[in-house]
């Protein structure tokens, strides 16, 4: 267990790498499926680093990649449609996109865990879920029934499961589906991984729920110094955990930065039309919300250039020709051409004086 | 997980058909095309079989009985000198014959009595259930033997017997899918727009549930052409030896299997091909109409 | 417009019978999905009616809808007891109430084209015929921000904000006073749900529409709605004019529930207080007795758990802001 631990703070403002080591270092990831229609782009050129203690959130809508670009680094993706075209990622030395099935399954539960948006597809029905817990333990160490049991138990009231020593014994639907979320993170958690990756962990839950669920999951990165990948679509979730953001687009990336970075100067006409495009509970947007005209592209004809240009009302000659990077760009890193103080005047359009 | 995400960037700009793409898929799945070549050939023979099997299907003819295969009889002759080859030809209008007029009554009696159980529900429900379970208590073989032979036996006695003991499992399917849809949401919108139960159950139940009743029920095909053999065959159905049915023929030719063989391995391999037939196609149809097997 | 009234809900109750056994049901409990609620929706305002799952909330759409018979109560519809119709008596009605539904992809029948969907109400209530009706379908069409062009095709080639769309135009078709939007935008990307609920808003402007939003996302209540319910159990807890419950919420779930939802900024998130509650929402077949947040409220003492807080009562912010909570007491959360 990486004994890193930091308050939680965010990530200072500045560029500088952020404290803690870099467990998992992905790069140029690209990712394809072959369907009858042809061949879909789904992830293209995406990197970043997860550290220890601290949360990334990859946001973005769906057919975005977001989903697409952690189930390859878990060889979950499905083959043979699914295929990994290019990038490394880099973690404890071996690249988990050229490790062999069995070599990958050993790190995935073990070292990188993985919670999904639906626990209930996600857990058998039939099986007592302490059963489930136990038989996960079991597959990567080698502990006795009652051993594995007794830590069953401690992680049920670890994750805030009342009474762990009767609800071991329950079935996944008997728990209602805050629980059942909580049964997933114990069993992730049940081999101590150094990466938690959770899809959407809290959008199929009540507004009171998520919340338990976000403080849950904060509160035990805290104590385990965990590097957590957080995939949503929930621009408020994230302005609650992340530590840093990358905002995906189309399967690629669009622009990274810090929450301070990403919220009070936003650098990317498409961060600017999902800040201005989100409802919020602390004031009205005016009569209408700013909005994206159109809808995100389709993976089989990604637009050349920048993939957002088509949907931007600040593409000028070249967007539609050559490919913006994500880079650094004078303030962070963002993939859009336009120039700094283009960039500043258009978020003040968009998004107008929003109070701080 | 990623099928969601690709499936959601593919969706919009492919432009097809329910149908069509069904069709599509069933084109590529060669058994299913095996199966419906077989069909299409016993469906040609049974058509023109006034023109393939020219040669007389009932008579005594002395001089040419109990004859081997021959380039003038295909398939040889039986005891009464009959040419097989038209018989057994002329079969594939019985067994299809049959099998439509079963599953096209049975789907009627039902899609009406399976419809009415599942939309209505409530006490209509619960009674044209019980019933339901009544019917699929009974043993298929025994019922139909009694029935009948109450009905005199013959083609149409045939008939009844097996639709009467066969609509319950059509109706039970289709309860189920009508209930499912029932309670979709397009249902409640269509209500919500003030459609009557009428527009509601033919414009948007109906269409959308059917389909695998369809394809169950065109599953059955093959099984009522067989069950119309055994009956035939256990001397119940049909008895007059002028219909050359497959099941009476092999009953009949029995005897002489050790001497004629091909007397009951021809219209025993009629059978089976033809039940093969429907049996591949229905395979491919619910294959084709359920993207969730693919 | 006058200040009359349109929709007039009165001690609204709806119960599911929980049955068991197969031959003789036997009755083994209720489900009170909607118990005792009231509420005023004036012409040309948006009502928005929020909480979590199992509160009631839908329920209490398609009883106004009257897609569910009512077990007690009554529903004035523009001074007319609704309440009590059955059957073709509530075919003016349907004229009249229409309903946007969440998923778009569930509520579009998908052996229909669109035109056909968008068209069926014309042709059961007779508003159009013909090429009439075609007409008509392309107008809607184009109105809501569609392709009149694709009136042939079907659901599944539609995206899902598109898929939506024709929702709220299968609505607009019957040209109806009064539309009840049940989660309409919450199975939608944001950047499409920004569209939709600028189109709702649009469309409300131009045809003089009052809404009933239903929805379990505050901030998007607070974007569309004139006054807020909150409905917790089959209750009512609270109902305020909009900015009067975000800046000063009463009931101590009210508060909870504000507070939990997140704020897309991250200086506010790291300063605010946060109440979190604690356990999941009760079952509706047995809720508490007496006050039904009493299991999960940090404020409860004997009283709520003998005595139901009526929600008229003595608010300490007045009669247009009332709370069902024996200490009702302002606090900021937002």
């Amino acid at each position: 267990m990486p004994s890193t631990r930091d308050s939680g703070e965010r990530m200072p403002v500045t560029g500088a790498p952020p404290p803690g080591s870099c467990l998992l270092e992905v790069e140029g990831l690209g990712v394809q499926f072959q369907t009858p229609s042809g061949i879909v782009r789904a992830v293209d050129g995406v990197g970043f680093c997860v550290y220890s203690g601290r949360t990334l959130a990859i946001v973005g809508e769906s057919g975005s990649g977001k989903t697409v670009t952690v189930l390859s680094l878990l060889g979950l993706i499905p083959r043979p449609s699914g295929r990994i075209v290019g990038g490394r990622a880099l973690f404890r030395e071996a690249d988990l996109l050229t490790l062999r099935s069995e070599e990958i399954r050993s790190i995935r539960g073990r070292e990188i865990a993985m919670i999904f948006q639906d626990p209930l597809t996600a857990l058998n029905p039939v099986q007592k879920v302490g059963s489930q817990i136990i038989e996960m333990i079991r597959a990567h160490e080698r502990v006795s029934r009652r051993a594995a049991r007794a830590r069953a138990i401690e992680l049920l009231r670890l994750v805030g499961i009342p009474s762990p020593e009767q609800r071991v014994y329950g079935y996944p639907h008997e728990f209602s589906g805050g629980m059942r979320q909580r049964v997933m993170i114990a069993m992730a958690l049940s081999l101590q991984p150094s990466i938690l990756i959770a899809d959407e962990p809290s959008t199929a839950l009540d507004v009171t729920v998520q919340a338990q669920i976000l403080e849950l999951l904060a509160r035990l990165q805290d104590e385990f110094g965990m590097g957590m990948i957080l995939i949503t679509h929930d621009l408020g979730v994230v302005a609650r955990v992340a530590h840093e953001i990358l905002v995906m687009y189309a399967g690629r990336m669009v622009e990274r930065g810090s929450p301070d970075e990403l919220f009070f100067a936003p650098r990317h006409p498409y961060t600017w039309g999902l800040l201005g495009s989100v409802p919020r509970l602390d004031r009205r947007s005016g009569e209408r919300l700013v909005s994206i005209p159109g809808m995100p592209p389709s993976l089989l004809h990604v637009p050349p250039g920048c993939p957002f240009h088509p949907r931007c009302g600040f593409r000028f000659e070249g967007c539609d020709r050559e490919r913006p990077d994500l880079e650094w760009r004078g303030e962070h890193e963002d993939a859009c051409f336009l120039t700094l103080e283009q960039k500043e005047a258009g978020e003040r359009q968009v998004l107008g004086a929003r109070g701080r | 997980m990623a099928t969601v995400e690709t499936s959601a960037g593919v969706a919009a700009p492919e432009v097809r058909s329910l149908r069509g793409e069904t069709w599509r898929r069933l084109r590529r799945n060669r058994m299913a095309i095996a199966g419906i070549a077989i069909i299409a050939l016993v469906a040609l023979a049974a058509i023109f079989a006034d023109l393939i099997a020219t040669q007389p299907t009932e008579g005594f003819f002395a001089d040419q009985a109990r004859e081997s295969p021959s380039a003038r009889h295909w398939f040889g002759t039986d005891q009464l000198g009959l040419d097989l080859f038209s018989r057994v030809v002329h079969g594939t209008r019985i067994s299809l014959m049959v099998g439509f007029s079963v599953v096209a009554s049975i789907l009627l009696v039902g899609i009406v009595v399976g419809g009415a159980a599942g939309y209505f529900g409530g006490i209509a429900d619960t009674l044209l259930s019980r019933l339901i379970d009544v019917f699929l208590g009974f043993p298929f073989l025994v019922g139909t033997i009694i029935l009948v032979t109450a009905l005199g036996g013959g083609k149409m006695a045939v008939i009844v017997a097996i639709a009467f003991f066969s609509w319950p499992g059509i109706a039970r399917l289709f309860r189920g899918s009508v209930i499912s849809i029932r309670g979709s949401e397009y249902v409640e919108a269509a209500r919500a727009l003030g459609a009557g139960h009428l527009r509601m159950f033919f414009r948007h139940v109906l269409p959308n549930s059917v389909t695998p009743t369809l394809v169950y029920a065109f599953a059955l095909i093959p099984t009522t052409i067989i069950a119309e053999a055994a009956l035939s065959f256990l001397g119940f159905g049909i008895q007059n030896p002028a219909e050359p049915s497959w099941g009476l023929m092999i009953a009949r030719y029995r005897p002489l299997i050790q001497t004629e063989p091909h007397l009951v391995i021809f219209p025993g391999m009629a059978l089976t091909m033809t039940a093969m037939g429907f049996i591949l196609l229905g395979d491919g149809l619910r294959d084709a109409l359920d993207p969730r097997l693919r | 417009m006058t200040s009359e009234s349109l929709v007039d809900v009165r001690d609204l109750v709806k119960y599911f019978a929980v049955t068991r056994g197969i031959i003789v049901r036997r009755n083994v409990g209720w489900i009170k999905a909607v118990d005792g609620v009231s509420f005023t929706i004036k012409e040309g305002e948006t009502l928005g009616l929020v909480g979590e799952t199992g509160c009631g909330k839908s329920t209490t759409a398609r009883l106004l809808m009257r897609l569910l018979d009512p077990t007690s109560g009554t529903i004035r519809f523009a001074g007319q007891d609704v309440g009590a119709r059955r059957g073709s008596q509530l075919r003016p009605l349907r004229r009249q109430v229409q309903i946007i539904f969440q998923d778009p992809f569930a509520s579009l029948d998908p052996r229909m084209t669109v035109g056909e969907i968008i068209g069926e109400a014309m042709r059961i209530h007779r508003l159009a015929a013909g090429d009439a009706v075609h007409g008509r379908v392309q107008e809607i069409m184009e109105r809501v921000g569609l392709n009149p062009d694709r009136h042939d095709r079907y659901p599944h080639e539609f995206s899902g904000g598109q898929r939506q769309r024709v929702g709220v135009a299968r609505a607009l078709a019957v040209q109806p006073r009064f539309i009840i939007c049940d989660e309409p935008v919450s199975a939608l990307d944001v950047s499409i749900q920004a569209q939709v609920l600028n189109l709702l808003k649009d469309l409300q402007k131009e045809f003089g529409l009052t809404y009933l939003f239903i929805a379990h996302d505050l901030s998007v209540v607070r974007q569309v709605c004139d006054r807020v319910a909150v409905m917790y159990l089959g209750k009512i807890v609270e109902v305020a004019a909009r900015d009067d419950l975000y800046a000063l919420p009463m009931h101590p779930y009210t508060q909870a529930l504000l507070s939990a939802v997140p704020i897309p900024d991250p200086e506010k998130e790291r300063s605010r207080k946060r109440i979190v509650l604690q356990g999941d929402v009760p079952s509706p077949l047995n809720p508490p007795p007496a006050c039904r947040f009493h299991t999960r409220c940090w404020k409860a003492q004997q009283i709520c758990r003998e005595v139901e807080p009526p929600l008229e009562a003595h608010s300490p912010a007045g009669p247009d802001h009332p709370a069902a909570c024996h200490f009702a007491e302002a606090a900021q959360v937002v």
